[in-house]
């Protein structure tokens, strides 16, 4: 039900084997007239494990892929997000609100009017203590909240009518931010209150939610698949699907269940199994470059005496041939310039240094250093060779057959290149925590396009800042564009932290991955647009879909 | 991992044998045209996987280096042809380069494993054998420790916690595989020590050290081969389901079972990066195995 | 025999308490707590993980983690999944009865090498004892999930059909979708039981009273039967208990695979994320299951082979 809560938390490196986010050409295809009788079900295979709870306000460790799905069946949220638009919009269909919140004189304080026929699944009405119970247990530091950080920008919840929400907020914040921190998601407080927050023992709630607020209640789930049934309750648009089943596959068997029409969408089509699928006759392949496309980069550790020096990365930038990169991803992937994937048109700065492929650039670059090819070995000032490691998380294949690519060009340069593989968290631990690394091959994607959102990996000592990449000027324009009111003074601001930062290059944008997803022919109705998740974009457009007979 | 987990069943029945029945050994191998075969075959597999760095120098090709067609686009998954006798790999590298490269890998980590069994096993075994008491005792407890270890689980989490790269590997495998070798070699100890004669000498005064050499030696020697092959085949088919796992070798450096594994998603694409690390495995396996088979049958003096 | 058993379960219960202490430090020395996996998460602040850590008591030292975990264990008190927020016995009971049916069915499907080892031996060097022979060490030498993504790609060509997860429409479905996982998991038992049963046979076939029943001008089947296969098959009993563990860590990669909803996934997943309670609970729980069976082997060894005594 928070979902809008959900939302900007899936910005991070990503866990996920490849870009599993469709966004797509538009199909020509309308959802033919509603067929009587037959009971429709869409089967998904998904690689993901069903959700192993359901806790509206996740933990950290809880949130995931399969609980986001769970929700965006199951919940709806205050208002909604326009992928296209790039901007907030409230949407009848699936939207709580009457509009768009009113913003006071000060834009801190945000006024939302709830639908008069908005009801819990279990037929009681939503109202604005659901809202206030929610957010004042959430806000609670013991309950561990994923996105706590947020919340605790919220000053105040105000409920002069049960019909009116007026939230205010610690200063005043650019408004596509605010307007996301002010967003709340109600808890049914008449199923929750005097149950543990925390507890799945004593508040079964969490394990098997039983009252709801979006579409789909939760039929069943275990170990296998998860599975929702129409709301009968539901006051939005109705559903195509009497039913949806998530069912969990393995990527070996995930596109084979599709081709055998064992299931009807298959989530997550790895990039190699692309080819496969297009020729395969009833499966519709379907791709798109997202506002909230992955994005492949490299990191550099500025720590490092070698990567501290702005020619060194260049010179190691320039031997990276971005069409090589389209190619190991399948033709899945456009060359990205700026720090925005390159679908998130209304922010990105494409006028940046692209650091084009150019060997003998390099070269002279590395000379320029002061460093000097003897032979084949690449030496420092003091003789000695130069070596460099590069890191990859195992669970991403791509990021692997990257690295042992970087390894060949850089090898050209004379620069000694180790390449190791680590298990995802000890990936994770070595390179946030311990910070312990000369090169890491990354993966950003999912979250919000807001520009904000690139805040902690350039920012000094930005949470994602593993690297020690420090300027003042951007730190600067970076608190400025959080709280900018002027649109077009905030693209200025954005356009200049962009050139600042591709200038400075503590990382090296690579490619954006394109979003890849595959239904069976008889699923109609699907037409991405430029958000993330195909389920959550343009306001749950699985409402759109439907089986043909 | 089937195989990895496999109980050691291989049972050798021990006799008398001693140095001087190597002789008789090989008349009898002589004559088992099927072990010669294996044992022709490994090492033909052994010897290419070996030169594999001069046989790829006169090819001119190199197991990392990443082709491209005239046009300068990668040559990712070319089929078969000239220029690539084997094709492509998805990153454009000459899979026939890789194949004899991982070789080398699977090869290495298999002898490894077995060399690692065999030190430690089989003088874990004489000495548990050939003392029994409180020696047999101490040295039970760890074999006891290792076979009660659920395998596969503590595997996943040593690899997690010790990097895999080939040594780190072998030691692991070795690790679970010496009590094999252990139980094995200290039942041959035990039935020689049983035998008439072998009381008789010491019963003359033979000293411990002469007893074992003249007479159990030999027959430890020869489970040992035995044992060892076991050992090879079990080590290469755990690290390719390790690689499956993604906790076997990291690419870029090849072998085998990370060939294998990450050739899972063109298996119908490109079977030419499917099917020869999947052959290479198998009659590795197929002949190591049929070897140490064939030289139990020959060290089985009553056949 | 009763002092026997103590014996044996007290080893056991010692050998239980070495492994425990084992892992629980190996699992403490991966790098990396449950808390790696939310680094990449852009908010993550360092007081976020701190809370994390002091809610899982991960900030004890290590000594003191492993007394109050002991402590906790000995009253059967595994902690709580920190990804299930469950006590970790709950869940992994949610999950042994598909890993159970696997493997059990596997079993099955391995006894098959019973008949084909004695087959094998009674026949040694003709044909069915080269084909057997032959067959096994193929078998064998295939990375079986190999063969299974083979098999995959054979059937949903072919058959237009392919097994994921379990069969729930009825008694045909179940074995329709067990059947494939379970065959390949007990291939490698297959040859395992030949290779034994055969070399029992052959050994037992040189014994000296085999040979006096021969001379006696007992037919070959009565041989086989009253003789040879009573005391080949007597030492199966140690192995079955052995075997049973092996299944368990075998039907890991086959859950993998075919999305079995089994054990061996969970732990894979608690392994990669560090659910230090969960992970721990399934590796105590396989060593007793471990331990159980090579206990019952040796029993059982003592009640059909009466030249063993116990002492």
């Amino acid at each position: 039900m928070p979902k809008r809560w959900l939302f900007p938390w899936l910005t991070s490196l990503s866990i996920l084997l490849s870009a599993c986010t469709p966004d797509a050409r538009p199909s020509a295809q309308q959802p033919p007239s509603q067929t009587s009788g037959a009971v429709q079900i869409l089967r998904v295979a998904s690689l993901g494990a069903p959700p192993r709870n359901f806790h509206p306000y996740p933990e950290p460790q809880e949130y995931n892929q399969p609980l986001v799905d769970a929700w965006t069946l199951m919940g709806a949220g205050l208002i909604g997000v326009d992928y296209d638009k790039q901007d907030w919009v409230v949407d009848p269909r699936t939207d709580m609100a009457r509009e768009l919140p009113t913003v006071s004189n000060d834009g801190r304080t945000f006024t939302f009017i709830l639908r008069d026929d908005i009801k819990w699944s279990d037929g009681k009405p939503i109202v604005a203590d659901d809202f206030v119970f929610a957010f004042e247990n959430a806000r609670k530091e013991e309950n561990n909240f994923i996105g706590l950080d947020d919340l605790l920008r919220i000053e105040s919840v105000r409920t002069p009518t049960q019909r009116t929400l007026e939230v205010t907020l610690d200063q005043t914040y650019a408004r596509f931010i605010a307007v996301g921190f002010a967003t709340l998601g109600p808890v049914p407080k008449h199923i929750w209150e005097g149950k543990p927050w925390l507890d799945p023992q004593g508040n079964p709630e969490i394990l098997k939610p039983t009252v709801v607020n979006g579409p789909y209640v939760l039929k069943e789930v275990n170990a296998d698949h998860h599975a929702y049934t129409r709301n009968p309750n539901w006051w939005g648009k109705r559903p195509n699907f009497d039913e949806v089943t998530f069912l969990n596959a393995g990527p070996q068997t995930a596109l084979e269940l599709l081709k055998t029409r064992q299931a009807d969408w298959t989530q997550n089509v790895p990039p190699s199994q692309y080819a496969d699928a297009k020729v395969s006759g009833n499966v519709n392949v379907v791709e798109w470059t997202g506002a909230t496309g992955s994005y492949r980069l490299v990191l550099f550790n500025l720590q490092r005496p070698f990567l501290s020096d702005k020619r060194v990365r260049e010179a190691l930038s320039r031997a990276i041939n971005r069409q090589d990169l389209v190619q190991f991803e399948e033709g899945l992937a456009t060359p990205q310039f700026g720090l925005y994937p390159q679908g998130n048109t209304k922010w990105l700065n494409t006028s940046v240094e692209r650091y084009e492929f150019d060997l003998s650039r390099s070269r002279q670059l590395l000379q320029d250093a002061g460093y000097r090819l003897d032979g084949t070995t690449l030496r420092d000032a003091s003789g000695q060779p130069v070596k460099i490691e590069i890191i990859w998380p195992t669970t991403s294949q791509p990021r692997g057959k990257i690295a042992a690519y970087l390894q060949q060009q850089w090898k050209g340069l004379g620069v000694d290149v180790v390449v190791t593989g680590l298990e995802f968290a000890t990936f994770a631990d070595k390179y946030s925590r311990q910070r312990d690394y000369d090169v890491a091959m990354g993966t950003y994607g999912g979250g919000s396009f807001d520009p904000d959102t690139v805040k902690e990996q350039y920012r000094t000592n930005g949470t994602q800042n593993t690297g020690g990449y420090s300027n003042p000027r951007v730190d600067q324009l970076l608190e400025q564009g959080l709280v900018e009111q002027d649109e077009s003074r905030r693209k200025q601001i954005y356009d200049e932290i962009q050139r600042l930062v591709v200038d400075d290059l503590p990382s090296f944008q690579m490619v954006t991955l394109k979003g890849l997803t595959a239904f069976d022919r008889r699923v109609t109705g699907v037409s991405p647009g430029k958000g993330g998740d195909i389920l959550q974009q343009n306001n749950m457009q699985i409402l759109d879909w439907s089986l043909a007979q | 991992m089937a195989s990895l987990e496999d109980p050691r069943t291989a049972v050798v029945i021990s006799a008398a044998s001693s140095w001087g029945t190597y002789r008789r050994v090989w008349r009898k191998l002589r004559r088992d045209p099927v072990t010669l075969a294996a044992a022709a075959l490994l090492g033909t597999i052994v010897v290419v996987t070996l030169m594999a760095p001069i046989i790829t120098g006169l090819l001119q090709t190199d197991p990392d280096q990443i082709l491209r067609t005239p046009t300068g686009r990668i040559a990712t998954l070319e089929p078969p042809g000239p220029g690539y006798i084997l094709g492509t790999d998805d990153l454009g590298r000459d899979a026939f380069a890789r194949l004899l490269h991982a070789g080398r890998v699977s090869l290495a980590i298999g002898f490894m494993v077995a060399l690692i069994s065999v030190l430690i096993g089989a003088p874990a075994g004489l000495l548990a054998g050939y003392y029994g008491g409180r020696v047999d005792d101490v040295i039970n407890a760890f074999v006891q420790f290792v076979f009660n270890v659920p395998s596969l689980f503590v595997l996943i989490i040593l690899s997690v916690v010790l990097r895999p790269d080939v040594t780190v590997l072998a030691l692991i495998f070795g690790f679970f595989f010496w009590p094999g070798t252990a139980r094995q070699v200290r039942g041959v100890v035990l039935s020689v020590r049983a035998l008439d004669y072998i009381a008789a000498a010491e019963a003359l005064g033979a000293s411990d050290l002469r007893v074992i050499a003249r007479h159990v030696l030999p027959n430890v020697v020869n489970i040992v081969l035995v044992v060892a092959g076991f050992d090879v085949a079990g080590a290469i088919l755990g690290e390719s389901a390790l690689s499956f796992l993604g906790f076997g070798v990291q690419v870029p450096m090849a072998s085998w079972g990370n060939m294998l594994s990450g050739s899972q998603d063109f298996l119908r694409r490109a079977p030419w990066l499917v099917y020869p690390p999947g052959i290479m495995i198998f009659l590795t396996v197929l002949s190591v195995v049929q070897l140490a088979d064939g030289l139990r049958d020959a060290f089985d003096p009553r056949v | 025999m009763r002092r026997f058993l103590a014996r044996r379960l007290l080893q056991s219960v010692l050998l239980l308490w070495v492994l425990m202490t084992f892992t629980f430090c190996l699992t403490r020395l991966a790098p990396g707590g449950p808390e790696s996996m939310l680094l990449e998460q852009p908010k993550i602040q360092k007081v976020d993980l701190d809370r994390i850590r002091a809610r899982f008591g991960l900030d004890d030292p290590l000594p003191l983690a492993y007394a109050k975990w002991l402590g906790n264990v000995l009253r059967l008190d595994f902690g709580m999944s920190y990804h299930y927020l469950r006590p970790p016995l709950e869940v992994i009971g949610e999950r042994m009865w598909a890993t159970v049916q696997l493997g059990a069915l596997a079993y099955a499907i391995a006894l098959i090498g019973i008949p084909l080892g004695v087959a094998a031996a009674l026949n040694r060097g003709r044909l069915p004892d080269i084909s057997i022979r032959v067959f096994t060490v193929m078998s064998d030498a295939v990375p079986n999930w190999w063969m299974a993504l083979v098999i995959i790609v054979a059937l949903s060509t072919f058959a237009g059909w392919v097994p994921r997860g379990q069969g729930t429409e009825g008694p045909l479905d179940w074995f329709r979708h067990i059947i494939i996982p379970a065959a390949i998991l007990g291939l490698g038992g297959i040859v395992g039981f030949t290779r034994y049963v055969r070399s029992q046979v052959l050994e037992v076939i040189g014994q000296d009273y085999v040979r006096t029943a021969r001379a006696k001008g007992l037919t070959e089947l009565a041989v086989a039967r009253d003789h040879i296969l009573r005391n080949a098959l007597l030492p199966l009993v140690t192995i079955f208990g052995g075997l049973l563990p092996a299944l368990i860590s075998g039907a890991a990669l086959m859950e993998v695979i075919f999305a079995w909803p089994g054990m061996g996934r969970l732990y894979l997943d608690a392994a990669l994320s560090r659910d230090y309670p969960l992970l721990l609970a399934m590796i105590t729980i396989a060593t007793i299951a471990t331990l159980l069976g090579t206990l019952s082997a040796d029993v059982m060894y003592g009640y059909v082979d009466p030249r063993i005594r116990y002492s």
